[in-house]
C-alpha cells in the first residue's frame, strides 16, 4: 500500500463510471440510433453528472490540507501540463461543466449540437484514460505497465454502461428490449478487459521483482479473495456468461420489431436479472481499482 | 548558490537512530513520525551472515519526481538544490508520496500531537505532505543539518557538491560513494558508502 488508499480507489472508480455512462449516452445517439432508447440516453447523461460530482467531492475529501484550506485548491492548475493531477483535474472540471450543460439541454428537450457531443466524448475518454494515467505515471513498479491506462479506461466504460443500463431500466422497463446492440459492445469490452487484466499481471510479474510481489499478493496473497471472488468471478465470469447466453438466445428468437413486447419478456425476472448482472459488473469495476491500488509496493531502493 | 548533498557511510553507521531522534526534535515531529527511516536486509548464508542497515530520507534529487507531479507547485527546488515544500500551497493530495521512489514523504496533521512542539520548530503541519528539508533553517545560518551534527560515528557528511574542495566531494571520490537507485533517473544527491 502506498499513501493512496480506499478513497482514491473510489474516486477513480466513480470517475470511470461517469465517463462510461456518458459514452453510453453518446452510443445511443450515434451507434444504435434507436429512438426508443431516448430514455436510456437521458438517464446515462444525467447519471454521469452526480457520479462525477461525488468522485470530485471524494478527491477533495482525501486531500485534507486542501479541504481545510479551500483557497489552496486554486493552485491546482499550477503545474500544467507536467503533473497528471493538474491535467486530470482540468479535464474532469471541464467534463463536469459540459455534463451539467448537456444534461440541461436534454432536460429542456433542446437540440444538442454535435460539437457538444464530440467535446463531451473526448473529455469522457480523457477522464477514463486519466484515471489510469494518474497512477500509471507514479514510480510504483506494479503500476508502470502500458496496459494499466487502457485497462482502467475499458473497465470504466464497461462499468459506466452497466450503471446506465440500471438507471435506464429503473426509469422505463421497456428499454430492456432494445439494448441488445449495446450489450454486444458491453460483452466485447468485458472480454477485452479480462484479456488486458491477465496480460497486465503477466507483464508486471515478468518485468520487476517488486511488481512480481504485487502480482503474487493479488493471485495468492491477501488480495486473492477480492481478485478471484470479486473481480474475476462476480465482475467478469458472471456478466460475460450471462450476456453471452442472452445474445445467443436473442439470435435464435428474433422478436418482430414493430411489436411492443415489454409485457411479455421485460417481466420482473428479466429486470431483476439485469440489475444483478450489471450490479456485478459495477462491483467488479470497484474491485479492480481497489486491488490495483492496494497491491502497490514501493520501489525497493536497497538493491 | 550551492548544490547541497550528503554522504552516508553505512559502514561507519552503527544504527543508533540518533539521526532520526535529532530530526524529530528539530522538526517538532511526534514520536511515531519521522523523515528518516531505516531499511534492513540480511545477507549471506548461515553462519556467514550479516545485516545491512540503510538510513533513507529525502534524497534531494536534482530532478525530483515529487516536484514533477505536484499539481500546485508546493514542492520545489530552492536555489541551493534543496527540495522544499511551501506548506501554504500544499493541498495534501499525496501524489508526491506516491511518485517518490524513496518513499520519503510523510503526511502530518496537528491532531497527531501537541501543537507546541512543531510551532516551536516554526512549522505548521496541517495535513501537508512533509519531508526532510536538509534542515534548511540551520543550513541558511551556516550550520549543518541536525542529523549530521548528532551522528555519533561521523557517518554523515554534508556539503556542497559543486565545490570540488569540499569535504563531501572529496569523501565521495575517496570512498566511491554512490546514490541509491541512480537508474531511476531522478539524480539523487545523497551518496551512500555500502
Amino acid at each position: 500500500m502506498t499513501m493512496w488508499g480506499m478513497l482514491i480507489a473510489i474516486y477513480l472508480f466513480l470517475a470511470g463510471i461517469s465517463a462510461g455512462s456518458y459514452i453510453t449516452g453518446i452510443l445511443c445517439d450515434w451507434y444504435v440510433k434507436d429512438e426508443r432508447l431516448i430514455k436510456l440516453r437521458k438517464a446515462a447523461i444525467w447519471l454521469a453528472t452526480p457520479v462525477l460530482g461525488l468522485g470530485l467531492g471524494i478527491l477533495i475529501f482525501d486531500a485534507e490540507a486542501g479541504l481545510f484550506n479551500p483557497w489552496r485548491m486554486a493552485f491546482l492548475f499550477n503545474n500544467l501540463p507536467f503533473s497528471m493531477m493538474s491535467t486530470g483535474t482540468l479535464i474532469i472540471t471541464l467534463f463536469f461543466f459540459l455534463l451539467v450543460w448537456h444534461g440541461w439541454l436534454e432536460f429542456k428537450n433542446k437540440f444538442v449540437p454535435n460539437w457538444v457531443k464530440v467535446t463531451g466524448l473526448v473529455l469522457a475518454l480523457g477522464t477514463a484514460a486519466y484515471t489510469g494515467l494518474l497512477i500509471g505515471l507514479a514510480q510504483v513498479p506494479f503500476w508502470n505497465t502500458p496496459m494499466l491506462p487502457i485497462l482502467f479506461s475499458v473497465s470504466g466504460v464497461s462499468a459506466g454502461i452497466a450503471a446506465a443500463f440500471i438507471a435506464g431500466v429503473m426509469w422505463d422497463k421497456s428499454i430492456i428490449e432494445f439494448i441488445i446492440p449495446l450489450k454486444k459492445v458491453h460483452l466485447g469490452l468485458l472480454v477485452f478487459e479480462a484479456f488486458l487484466l491477465f496480460s497486465l499481471l503477466y507483464v508486471a510479474a515478468s518485468r520487476d521483482v517488486t511488481a512480481a510481489q504485487s502480482v503474487s499478493m493479488i493471485l495468492t496473497g491477501e488480495l486473492a479473495l477480492w481478485f478471484w471472488g470479486g473481480l474475476v468471478f462476480i465482475g467478469l465470469v458472471i456478466p460475460i456468461t450471462s450476456e453471452s447466453i442472452e445474445l445467443i438466445k436473442h439470435k435464435q428468437v428474433e422478436p418482430p420489431l414493430d411489436l411492443n413486447l415489454q409485457h411479455f419478456s421485460a417481466g420482473k425476472g428479466e429486470v431483476m436479472k439485469l440489475y444483478f448482472v450489471e450490479g456485478a459488473t459495477i462491483f467488479g469495476g470497484f474491485c479492480l481499482r481497489l486491488i490495483i491500488i492496494s497491491a502497490a509496493i514501493p520501489i525497493n531502493v536497497m538493491l | 548558490m550551492a548544490r547541497y548533498g550528503m554522504l552516508i557511510d553505512t559502514i561507519k553507521c552503527v544504527n543508533c537512530y540518533a539521526c532520526s531522534l535529532a530530526c524529530q526534535t528539530q522538526n517538532g515531529l511526534p514520536d511515531d513520525e519521522n523523515f528518516i527511516y531505516f531499511l534492513e536486509k540480511e545477507e549471506g548464508t548461515f553462519p556467514n551472515v550479516k545485516r545491512d542497515f540503510l538510513p533513507v530520507q529525502c534524497q534531494h534529487c536534482d530532478e525530483p519526481a515529487c516536484e514533477e507531479v505536484c499539481p500546485t507547485g508546493a514542492t520545489y527546488k530552492d536555489e541551493d538544490g534543496i527540495v522544499v515544500l511551501d506548506n501554504s500551497k500544499c493541498i495534501g493530495c499525496k501524489y508526491c508520496g506516491v511518485a517518490c521512489p524513496y518513499s520519503a514523504r510523510v503526511q502530518l496533521h496537528d491532531s497527531m500531537y501537541k501543537k507546541g512542539t512543531y510551532e516551536d520548530a516554526g512549522r505548521e503541519y496541517n495535513y501537508t505532505v512533509e519531508k526532510c528539508r536538509f534542515c534548511k533553517e540551520l543550513v541558511d545560518n551556516g550550520e549543518q543539518p541536525a542529523c549530521v551534527t548528532t551522528c555519533i560515528s561521523n557517518a554523515r557528511i554534508f556539503g556542497d557538491l559543486d565545490d570540488p574542495e569540499s569535504e563531501l566531494s572529496k569523501a565521495i571520490v575517496e570512498k566511491k560513494a554512490k546514490p541509491l537507485r541512480a537508474d531511476l533517473g531522478t539524480k539523487p544527491k545523497i551518496y551512500y558508502v555500502r
